[in-house]
């Protein structure tokens, strides 16, 4: 009971916002609870008045981000995914916590590590074009990285040396084996980096706005 | 897109706080789509890490 209560009051903000979005101009500051649903801020927002007050096209804005976002996801993916099996299954001296370019070099090993960490490198160079946010794709990099290494640790190492022991390559060992196996991990990934993608503001307010240089 | 939900607070201008919430619930909706969609795979992530431990 107490959990259901909770869980109401914290929905409230919602709620709140369902209902401020269905009110008109003179409604929305009365303190009567009562009040005409409308859906007319809806249109206002998508039509060309929104865009008027604002100087910004809401559907296109929204359209954009879509665009952003998805090709953020898809480029941190590509290059995430490899760069995630390559720390899930390297096995460190060190663990992969505590190591840094400081660490015992000239090994096999710390040569790993450091073929991992170039892989993360191509998503930061910027673009300054809204379009190609390739910043928002530099941001959450690392949490895909993160996220499916564990996946891949959890993957039983055994799979793909049969597969390397039937004349499979390491590469179509990770594409054949191990890669359908984590989908379901990648599907997390990719959703919570969407997710960040779109909820990031500062990105975009530097990129879009009037003083950035093109 | 984040962004263009600010600019109906108004910088400057008069704040629209119904045409925000407005704006807000309709960027709510692609990361919903985009959950819904994929959701499938997200319940079978889990139940397979269940299973792995």
């Amino acid at each position: 009971m107490v959990l259901l209560a909770w869980f109401v009051f914290s929905l409230f903000p919602l709620v709140w916002l369902v209902l401020l979005s269905l009110k008109s101009e003179s409604e929305q500051i009365s303190t009567y609870f009562e009040f005409t649903p409308t859906l007319r801020n809806f249109g206002t927002v998508l039509s060309s008045e929104g865009a008027r007050l604002t100087s910004v096209n809401f559907s296109e804005a929204v359209l954009t981000s879509v665009l952003n976002c998805v090709g953020a996801v898809l480029v941190s993916l590509v290059i995430g995914v490899p760069a995630a099996y390559a720390a899930g299954r390297w096995q460190y001296r060190a663990p992969v916590t505590s190591c840094s370019p400081s660490c015992p070099s000239g090994s096999p090993r710390a040569d790993g590590d450091r073929a991992a960490v170039r892989d993360l490198q191509p998503a930061r160079p910027f673009r300054h074009q809204p379009r190609d946010d390739l910043g928002a794709a530099a941001g959450h990099h690392a949490l895909i990285v993160w996220i499916l290494r564990s996946y891949f640790q959890d993957l039983p190492p055994e799979l793909e040396q049969a597969a390397l022991l039937d004349g499979y390559t390491r590469t179509r060992a990770f594409l054949m084996v191990a890669l359908p196996l984590v989908r379901p991990g990648i599907a997390a990934a990719a959703l919570l980096a969407f997710i960040f993608a779109w909820n990031n503001y500062v990105f975009p307010l530097i990129l879009t706005g009037s003083g950035t240089p093109r | 897109m984040t962004v263009a939900v600010t600019r109906f607070l108004g910088g400057g201008g008069q704040a629209f706080y119904s045409l925000t919430a407005a704006a807000a619930i309709i960027a709510a909706l692609p990361p919903l789509l985009v959950a819904l969609s994929i959701q499938r795979y997200l319940v079978r992530g889990l139940s397979f890490g269940a299973v792995k431990a």
